[in-house]
């Protein structure tokens, strides 16, 4: 479903990604640890989309389409989703206005008729009760004043109720306690279906003990190293990063 | 001086409307004394240097007469739509027309137990009286308003929470005309009220409309003030707003300049005994080649006083802004926690802002924060909702109102959505410029 081919990118003339190679196939979950700076985050950016990256050699094909031609919105209508590491809080812009927005965005796309305000809300009242979220959060500013929890909760219920075919979770299990990691994680898992593909990028093994992935690849220096089964996380939770310095070359 | 012709013509008019202006003649005496004194705002009155009135003074704006209650307003859609809003807001409507009040088009019954004057019956009574305002040619336009207006409205609010009530202020029903307009707000000890005053006028004529606000806070009353100003194309606005806050008080100003050629806020707020809060909330949208200009000065005179001061400023076509936010924190007002920001977007390469927030604090230990900025949307923003399907253009759009909202999302009810529905109107002429 989504081939990532020998991906060059760089920021500001600087090489970040330098040859990455990843296959995704529909409904596998794949899991995507590294060290902070191995180009986790720039990864999921360049797939969604976000300027400032240049893109120097590689392709990115999502079902034989090239991801690289289209615009985030174009992106987003063929099924992607990216969950924000930082997700932006927005003053003024008042959520369920933003989904309702982005709902209808995508039903278009597909030539499906638009929800209207009372369709939309019975929709986004059963996503809330996926992620345990208060009802008063539909008439919130989109992440204004919310805690690192809710904006992550926000992040998987925007998920549930755009319903992409490949999501991608830049490190959504940072910043998160025990419980919130616990509501954020079930809900990643209610989400999960043969149609549906998800690339976890994490730096902790934490998540995948509530996620679990059928695949782990590990990111450095701008290329996968390794790559294996759920095995691979849990030997790297014993080891740490620290082996990748000293055999750079280990595959 | 240059404008000598233009003060000449004003204190003609005085003499000429002295006999009907009600209450005490000698306040209105000294005004226009001042104002011959002083002279009018000239490019080099400091206050003003942003913006220029060479236009604007040189017509001859007649004070508005009180006219037939029975006055056809057909085709004035502006004052139809306002009129509608008199059967739907909450609380009570007082309408005004060219400054005077007008009972037949008033509900008062939502009233309560405010106690409510016609300005002129206020004066006449002797229940208030016109204050004298500071001196200097920056306020000349307070001068005028206190010589010349002949109505308005006082509203005393005793103790206890009050169900809101919505002024609207019409003017330039007749071209040429100045209307002054005055509102005088006593809000007792632990009152809480909301008031509400939408200024707006027909269609092409050329006016002027002069407002003044005095607000008094006694000991622990809490007070919500919104103005949505939204006048005709070709009018001169001005609008002082004086507020004084006495113990633990508090005080929200929202202060909306959607309409007028050139509108002019003066807002004067002082924070005299401690514990007291104020908090503005300026949004200036201006395009085409309107001209919006805020003037702030928060006196912190007491310790343990709070405020914050938020501006937000949309500017396309030739539109222009100006922000001046002035603090000064007075020697042992310690303890002054006050926070200042003022954010901008220019959508034209013509339009244009001004903006300075200035800080003067004689105490120690205080939290004085201000910052400003002009730009362009926030791309982070931009990306979030294009990564979520919503393309560029509408991303956009969503985002220049989230932006506008930041300003009035305090507002509810009717009210609230009364300014949502206009400044949305007015954000689609804002961006497709």
């Amino acid at each position: 479903m989504l081939i990532v081919n020998d991906l060059k990118v760089e920021v500001e003339g600087k090489s970040i990604l330098k040859g990455l190679t990843l296959e995704v196939g529909a409904g596998e979950v794949h899991a995507i640890m590294g060290p902070n700076g191995s180009g986790k985050s720039t990864l999921s950016h360049v797939l969604s989309g976000r300027e400032g990256y240049e893109v120097t050699g590689g392709s990115i094909t999502l079902d034989g389409e090239d991801l690289l031609a289209l615009a985030p919105e174009e992106r987003a209508w063929k099924g992607l989703f990216l969950g924000f590491q930082y997700p932006v809080a927005i003053p003024g812009l008042n959520s369920s206005v933003f989904m309702r927005e982005a709902v209808n965005a995508l039903r278009r796309s597909r030539g499906e008729d638009e929800y209207d305000a009372m369709d939309f809300l019975a929709v986004a009242r059963e996503k809330m009760k996926l992620l345990e979220m208060d009802e008063s959060f539909m008439t919130r500013a989109v992440n204004d004043g919310f805690s690192g929890g809710e904006k992550k909760r926000n992040e998987i219920y925007q998920m549930a109720l755009l319903e992409p075919r490949l999501a991608i979770l830049d490190e959504i299990d940072s910043g998160l306690d025990i419980d919130a990691l616990r509501i954020v994680s079930e809900g990643i898992n209610k989400l999960r279906s043969p149609e549906r593909s998800v690339i976890m990028v994490t730096h902790y093994q934490r998540l995948l003990d509530y996620v679990q992935p059928d695949y782990v690849h590990v990111l450095s220096g701008g290329e996968i190293v390794r790559s294996g089964g759920r095995d691979l996380a849990l030997e790297l939770e014993s080891s740490g990063y620290g082996w990748l310095e000293k055999e750079p070359a280990a595959v | 001086m240059a404008n000598s012709e233009t003060v000449e013509r004003f204190q003609q008019q005085y003499a000429e409307n002295k006999s009907r202006l009600p209450g005490d003649a000698q306040v209105r005496d000294q005004a226009i004394a001042q104002l011959v004194a002083d002279g009018l705002p000239t490019r080099k009155t400091e206050r003003w240097r942003y913006t220029r009135l060479n236009k604007v003074l040189k017509q001859d704006f007649a004070p508005a007469q009180l006219v037939d209650p029975a006055v056809e307003r057909a085709g004035n859609e502006q004052a139809k739509r306002l009129a509608e809003q008199v059967a739907e807001a909450d609380g009570a409507v007082l309408v005004f027309d060219q400054g005077y009040f007008r009972p037949e088009v008033s509900r008062l019954d939502g009233l309560g137990d405010i106690e409510f004057k016609p300005l002129s019956d206020a004066l006449a009574a002797g229940d208030i009286s016109l204050p004298t305002a500071k001196v200097g040619a920056d306020r000349a336009f307070d001068q005028l308003n206190t010589a010349l207006v002949a109505d308005g409205a006082w509203l005393n609010l005793p103790a206890g929470r009050h169900r809101p009530v919505t002024l609207l202020v019409l003017a330039g029903d007749g071209a040429d005309k100045s209307a002054y307009w005055r509102l005088v707000v006593s809000a007792q000890s632990q009152s809480e009220a909301e008031i509400s005053i939408a200024y707006a006028g027909g269609g092409a004529d050329t006016y002027h409309s002069n407002n003044y606000i005095d607000v008094d806070l006694a000991p622990g009353a809490r007070l919500m003030l919104s103005q949505l100003q939204r006048q005709g194309d070709q009018a001169f606005h001005v609008a002082a707003l004086r507020a004084s806050l006495a113990r633990d008080s508090s005080f929200t100003a929202h202060l909306l300049a959607l309409g007028a050629d050139i509108s002019r806020d003066d807002v004067d707020i002082t924070l005299a005994d401690q514990g007291a809060h104020a908090e503005v909330n300026g949004l200036q949208l201006t395009n085409d080649r309107q001209h919006a200009d805020l003037h702030l000065n928060l006196e912190h005179a007491s310790p343990h006083c709070t405020s914050a001061v938020s501006h937000h400023g949309l500017f396309g076509g030739h539109g222009k802004g100006v922000f001046n936010g002035r603090v000064h924190v007075h020697p042992g007002a310690d303890g002054t926690d006050s926070q200042m920001s003022s954010n901008n977007l220019l959508l034209s390469d013509q339009a244009e802002i001004n903006t300075k927030p200035e800080l003067e604090i004689y105490a120690d230990d205080v939290k004085c924060s201000h910052g400003a900025t002009v730009g362009d949307l926030n791309p982070d923003e931009l990306f979030y909702l294009r990564s979520r399907g919503i393309g560029e253009a509408q991303a956009r759009a969503l985002l220049l109102n989230a932006f506008a909202a930041a300003s009035f999302s305090s507002l509810t009810g009717q009210w609230g959505q009364f300014v949502a529905t206009d400044v949305s109107k007015k954000m689609e002429q804002l961006s497709h410029e």
